[in-house]
Formats: C-alpha cells, structure tokens, sequence
C-alpha cells in the first residue's frame, strides 16, 4: 500500500471568504455555514474578509491549534492564488501542507451566478461539501528532494546567451556555452552602431566576447550543436556535436594567412553575401575564438582528394602554426547540466519574397542588415556606404518599414526592431555621412517603444528625415539604375513619386530555422507565430513548462538588444535561483505505480506528455512502469489511462475523488 | 521635364519638392518646426477655421512643408484661410506651431506676389489711404457722437504722412507685389 492513512478521526475547520465582497455579495454565507456545520467532522466553521491576509492567517494558526484540526478547508479563490501562502500555514501550526483542501467558489460560484443569491449559495454548499467529503480522504505528503549539478548549457552564443553565460559564471556555476557557428556574437556582431545612443556595436560587446574567452567558469563550444538531451531537471544529460572546423583551435593563432592562400571565392554570409570569403575563414577580425574554419562543402582538398593524391591544401603550407588537420572527425560530447538555458536567436525575414520590393532584382534594393554591413568599419567597404550599382554614395535613400511584418500573407506580427533601426540608418547617416542625402521613411505606423527610442525619432525628424505615412506597393529601376516608386501619404492626402539611389527594406526577424528541432530536443511549446513559447507571456518570461529548461531572447519573437540582454540576465537568474540549493524541491502531486498491479502494457508511456515513465526491470524478470519523479506533472493521463488500475496520482486518487463526488451529490 | 529629378514628386501637380523648404521656411518666422511634426493631428482636431472650410487642414499644410511641396502650397488659396487665432500652437505636443508655418506660407506667398486679388484691394487701401480700413462717413459720425475729432490722427489727419507711407511701401517693393497701389474706393 503506498498510502499511510492517518487512524485519528478527521477533525475539519472549514474557512468561509468574502473575498471582499467579491463571494458574499452574491452567496449567503450564513447560510453555508449553517448547512456545512451539521456535516460530520466539521468541527468549526469561521468567516472572514480575506483568509489571504495577514491577520486572518494568524486566526487560521490559532483556530487549527484551539481546535486540533487535522484538515483545513479554504473556500475562497482559485488554488493557483494563494496555495503556497495557505500551505505554509498549515506547516506552522504543525500541519502536514498536504491536508488542505482548497474550494474555489468565487471564479466556479460568485462571479458566474452573479444573478442567482439562491442558486449560488446552493451550488457553495455543494462545492463545500465535495471538499469536506475529500478533505476525509487526504493523506500527508512530503516533498520530493534531489540533488542537482552545478553545470548549465547555454544554446546560443548571441547576446543573450553571452550575457546569460557572464552572468552565470559570475556567480560560480560552471557553463558550457554551445554555438553553432564558427564565432560568438550573434548578429549583434555583425551590427555598425546600436540604437538610440548610436555607440559602437563592437565597443560594447567585444569585451563581452572576450570575457567568454577568459572566463575559468565557461566552456565555449563553438561551430558545436546539441543534439539531444535527456535526464530530468537538475540532471539533465546534453550530447554535443562538435563540427570538425579541421583547425585546431589550440593551435591556430588566427594570423588570417591560410585564408590570404585559398584560391576558393564564395559569396560570405558575414557580410550577407556582399563579398566573397575563401573556403577557410575567420568570420571577423574581432571574432571569438579567433580561429580559422575550413567550409567544407566548398574545400577543394575536402572534395577532390583522393588517398595519395591531395588536391590544393595552399592552407597546410601558408600555416606557420601547423594547425591544420583535414583528419579531424565530427566529435560527440556528453555535458551533465543542472539547467539549459535556450536562446538561439531568430533568423532575418527574406526579403526576396516580396518580389515587388526588388530585393534580389536590383542591386541597389538592400535590406536593414545588408546597410549594417555597408556602414561598418570591418564590413565589405570597410564603412563606406556606396550604391552598389554606381559604387558612389547615394544621393536619395529611401527606407520601407515593415517588409514581410504585419502582412498577414508573412509575419501578422510587429518586428518591433525594424522602425528604430531604419531610424538609426537615417540619423547614421545624416550624421556620419551627410546631411545633404535626402531621405524618405515610408511606414505604417512609427513604433518607438524603449527608452529614448521617441527623443530618437524627434532627432530623426529635426536631422530633416522625411516620412511618408504609406507603403509603396511596388518598386522600379530606371533606365539609368536609379530607383522610383509610387507612395500615397496619408497625411497629406497625396500620391508622391520617390526617386531614390538606393532602398533599405526593414525586414523582421523570424523564428530559427531549427525551431522544430529545437523543440523536439528540447520539449518546448511554440507559439502561433512560430517562435518559441514561455510558460507565461507576463509572469514567467523566461521560463518553459520543463523545469530547468529556460528560454531568452530572440527565439521567443522579435525584440533589441536591451530586451534580450534583460532576458539573458533573467534567465541566468532563474537558473541560479533554480539550482542555488544544491538540490531541488518538487510538489509530490505525481503518479504512483502499484509495482504489483502493473502488467507492463506500456500504454502509460504512449501517453505521457513529459516523457516521464520508463519500464524498469523488476527483480523476478518482470518489467513494470517506472515514474521518473522529477520529470511528472502529476497530470493523471497514465492514471486514468492505466487498464489495471495500477497508476495512481497522489492527492488525486479514486478514494479523494469518489469521495468528492459522493459529497457533491449527498442532500443534507 | 522641368526641375530637379531625384527625390521626392507629387503626382497630383507633377512638381518635384524642395527637402530644404522646412528650412527655408524656418528662415522666415524662425517660430516654428514643421520638421518635428508626426502628424497626431491635433490641430486640425481643435481648428475652428476647419470647422467652417473643411478642406482646410492644418497638419496637411504643415506635411506639405515638411515634405517640400513648396509651389503646391504657396499657390494654396487654403493657407489664407487660417484666421491666425493660436490655438494650434497651443496644443501642438512637438512645438511645430502649425500657425506660424502657415503665417511663414503667406508671407513667402506674399513675397513671390501669390496673393488673393481681395488682398490686393485691400493692400491698395493701405497705399492710398494709409489705412487698411479707411475711415468712412459712417464711423465719422459715430467718432463725433463720442465726442473725438472725426478723423484719428492718422494718415487722414495728415495727409503728409501718407507721403511717408508710400515711400516706405514703394522702398519695401510692397507696391509691385500688390500690383501697384490699386485698390477701389469704398
């Protein structure tokens, strides 16, 4: 038998709430109390106000010791307010937690029969008495305890998985920071300035990068991906693939001479494709670690060599450090973790299908990220922005806001990001270029939402930037190259012509690539806008419905730097509060198998939402269902799934829910 | 095709812009920012002129100045119907004071001698009397019921002054823009 029952007589007090009015107002509370006193058992039956208050509380202490209740019934609210409050109560005055009942009669009674006082104060009694009837059957509980490691994985080396990282191993956790590509930094690294304060976007995170690179707390697992994880929280076990870069990273010294020999030119994807990159690389000067990458699907000595025979290898001959090594094999590397904190970032909208833009047609139509790149020092003109077709600086730019957002055929959603940096693009270059380019906005709504976003946008607008309050529904190249499009402005009531060197399409952000994949790994909701989903959009922003798995950044939909920083530094919290104790505290509201009961049928497994169950062998060679108790929710589908009966889910068991029912339905 | 060909065109009178005319206009009253404007149309919200003409739009002439419409609206019989009361100013949240990009409209008008032909009578009033509402019989009377002289020291008490005036009007060239000093008796 898995459940003691306590021999001693139920002595119930029962808590009646007003809940300020919010129950009395619509129930006859004495009237409740009348009935429920007779019912056997109930020993006191007492009102108040708010039960939640402080005072009220001590009156719950004293009434429980004055008393001797052994079970407690509140019927007020919603158990999802106040329960831990009114558990530790319980615990003070010397009470298993576990032998409360909550009944909610204000969201099931009050506020849905505001229009029948007799019909409400019945339904009260009934609910009251379902509780009484349950209360009976309630047994104590104690909490589940397990020790946790002290490691965290952090997917993604964006910002938010630097900052997350930092903060992480400032505080003494030790953290494997796992990125796909060959360096840290995100698209924040590939960023000119940052908005509103138009400083530097590598002054400020290069030192960040760095410190990843010194700090004795994190491991960098870089051109790295993971690729399964399993255990429970506190205890979870990452496997990592580590990409063969064929360069040793303890040996290369990131000189950039093997990638002066390559005779390979492919378009490169640091500088969305503006310029072209040998097959072996180093992202950026500044890049983290500062370590040349063979692009294998474009190395000649990968693809043409035979045994004896290499084709190329120039790279092997310009390396002074010796460091290159075409045998290196994809590596598999298993990482115990506490908690994994998901922050993948996002990819950027292609504008290339919205056709009537240009984008992808004619040269001089290019996207917010390609004039990041066109504007930065390190970039493909080394900060010089040109017209790609004249090759001279532009005369007339002209910026179009939401390209692929709030288009229902796309993105219905806000990028939030694409005003303020087109913003940034106008004032960038009014002030670092010139103030006599002419520059038009065309947008839909201006959303300058962040701390001197707006003061920014006024600065735009005193630089003498122009905006257009409309989108241009299709854009066109002249015969000399120059760009014309039709907008109608619906401030001024006016169709205009805009004759412009060069266009800059704002596109949004979009989720990952690999969000199905991150998912699946990783168990994660997405939401309908196909990012990835928190467990509370307000009160629990960085959380997931797994413990131990946290989520930050741009994989939960479009947001700046700040917002994914505060998010990375969120997480990181919730990872420390999480795993500071050394060991983890779980409700014991999960199922248990009765060994004896279980056939080994499996359906329990087929069913379970948390992949919490596993057959374990039992001693005579028979298998049986085994509940993973860091893992269950205590949701009841094995239980009530469960063709022997075999599974039960604590403090929800057939007794306490008959028991309830029968107390329901029973006429006083 | 005339005029310059990059950047910005109304298609409804075929003109390019001038991006420099906010400034320009600047120049003139120096009082007010069409820039700065994001047009929440506050303006145009409270305006009692609109009330009565509602094609009169104040956050509409001040976007055509942010956006360099400079011909469009300097030939705008619309900026003449601003009665000049202020209260724009008053509740602009970005200080733009639509009411004196309008007054810096007419005066620019004015200059390139785009003014309404009752302006110009009137104009001519000032030319010949010295008076933009010269003193009539009517109000004659009326001054000698109260007890004044029939005429205020003015231009009417002092014929030689009116001299002056016209000097300095034909010296400000306010007597070519009004088309010389017109204007019909009353």
């Amino acid at each position: 038998m898995i459940f003691v029952m306590t021999e001693e007589k139920p002595r119930i007090g029962v808590f009646l709430c007003r809940c300020g009015g919010n129950i009395s107002d619509f129930v006859d509370l004495e009237k409740v109390k009348e009935k429920i006193s007779k019912i056997d058992g109930v020993v006191t039956v007492e009102i108040d106000d708010h039960w939640c208050s402080a005072p009220a509380g001590q009156k719950i202490k004293d009434s429980i010791k004055k008393n001797k209740l052994n079970r407690v019934i509140i019927a007020a609210c919603t158990i999802n307010m106040h329960q831990e409050h009114f558990q530790e109560l319980l615990e003070e005055a010397g009470l298993n937690p576990y032998l409360l009942e909550r009944v909610n009669v204000r969201e099931q009674g009050s506020w849905v029969h505001r229009d029948n006082m007799e019909a409400a104060t019945q339904k009260e009694i009934d609910l009251v008495k379902g509780g009484i009837f349950r209360a009976r059957c309630l047994t104590p509980l104690t909490p589940i305890r397990e020790k946790v490691s002290r490691n965290v994985v952090v997917i993604g080396g964006g910002i938010t998985g630097i900052i997350a990282s930092l903060e992480l191993a400032a505080g003494g956790y030790h953290v494997y920071t796992v990125e796909k590509s060959p360096t840290i930094g995100g698209r924040m690294a590939k960023f000119s300035k940052v908005f509103p304060s138009l400083d530097c976007a590598s002054c400020i995170l290069t030192p960040k990068m760095a410190a990843m690179e010194s700090s004795k707390n994190i491991t960098l697992l870089t051109y790295s991906e993971v690729q399964e994880v399993s255990g429970s929280p506190g205890n979870y076990k990452v496997k990592i693939l580590r990409k063969p870069r064929y360069v040793d990273e303890s040996k290369c010294i990131g000189c950039g001479d093997c990638t002066q020999v390559c005779p390979v030119k492919v378009p490169d994807e640091w500088n969305s494709g503006l310029n072209k990159r040998g097959a072996i690389y180093i992202s950026f000067p500044e890049a983290v670690p500062r370590v040349a990458t063979v692009d294998e699907a474009n190395c000649l000595y990968i693809k043409h060599s035979k045994p004896g025979k290499p084709v190329c290898g120039k790279c092997i001959e310009a390396c002074k450090a010796d460091a290159i090594d075409f045998k290196m094999k994809p590596e598999t590397i298993e990482i115990e973790a506490g908690a994994i904190i998901v922050a993948v970032g996002s990819e950027v909208f292609d504008a290339r299908q919205k056709p009537e833009l240009g984008y992808g047609i004619y040269p001089n139509v290019i996207t917010n990220m390609e004039f990041e790149r066109l504007t930065n020092s390190d970039g493909p003109t080394k900060g010089e922005l040109v017209n790609p077709v004249t090759g001279k600086p532009p005369k007339t730019v002209a910026f179009i806001q939401c390209v692929g957002s709030r288009d229902e055929k796309f993105n219905p959603y806000c990028c939030r990001i694409g005003c303020t940096a087109s913003l940034k693009h106008a004032v960038y270059i009014k002030d670092f270029i010139s103030k006599d380019i002419d520059i038009y906005i065309c947008y839909n709504d201006m959303r300058t939402v962040g701390k001197g976003f707006e003061e920014f946008y006024r600065r735009a607008r005193d630089l003498g930037v122009k905006f257009i309050r409309g989108i241009p529904s299709e854009i066109k190249q002249k015969p000399d190259g120059s760009l014309v499009f039709n907008v109608f402005d619906a401030t001024t009531d006016t169709l205009f012509e805009v004759n412009a060197d060069m266009v800059v399409l704002a596109a949004g952000l979009i989720p990952p690539k690999d969000v199905e994949k991150i998912r699946e790994t990783l168990k994660i909701s997405k939401g309908p806008d196909g990012f990835l989903l928190e467990a509370h959009e307000k009160l629990r922003p960085v959380e997931t419905l797994t413990d131990g798995i946290f989520v930050a950044g741009t994989c939960l939909g479009p947001m700046d730097i700040h917002d994914a920083t505060a998010e990375g530094m969120a997480a990181a919290s919730k990872v420390m509060g999480f795993l500071a104790a050394g060991e983890i505290v779980r409700e014991p509201i999960i199922a248990k198998v009765d060994e004896d009961l279980c056939s080994g049928c499996r359906m329990c497994i087929s069913v379970c939402p948390y992949d919490a169950i596993e057959m374990k062998e039992r001693e005579e060679g028979k298998v049986v269902s085994s509940v993973n108790e860091l893992m269950c929710k205590g949701c009841g589908l094995c239980a009530s799934t469960c063709p022997s009966g075999a599974i039960t889910v604590q403090n929800f068991t057939d007794e306490q829910l008959r028991s309830q029912v029968k107390g329901i339905l029973v006429e006083l | 095709m005339e005029g310059k060909q990059v950047g910005l065109r109304d298609l409804f009178s075929m003109q390019f812009t001038s991006p420099g005319f906010s400034r320009e206009l600047l120049k003139v009253v120096g009082d007010q920012q069409p820039d700065a404007c994001f047009q929440c149309m506050k303006c145009s919200s409270g305006c009692d002129a609109l009330k009565f003409q509602g094609d009169f739009r104040p956050h509409q002439l001040v976007g055509l100045a942010r956006l360099g419409l400079r011909d469009r609206l300097l030939n705008a019989k619309l900026i003449w119907s601003c009665t000049t009361c202020s209260y724009c100013r008053e509740v602009c949240p970005q200080d733009v004071s639509p009411v004196d990009v309008i007054k810096a409209l007419r005066r620019m008008a004015v200059k390139e001698g785009q003014l309404l032909e009752d302006h110009r009578k009137i104009a001519g009033y000032l030319f010949k009397t010295g008076h933009l509402v010269p003193v009539n019989e009517e109000v004659m009377e009326l001054r000698k019921k109260l007890g004044l002289s029939s005429v205020p020291p003015t231009t009417h008490a002092h014929p030689q002054s009116l001299e002056e005036v016209k000097k300095l009007l034909r010296a400000t060239k306010f007597v070519e823009i009004i088309g010389g000093g017109g204007g019909s008796d009353r």
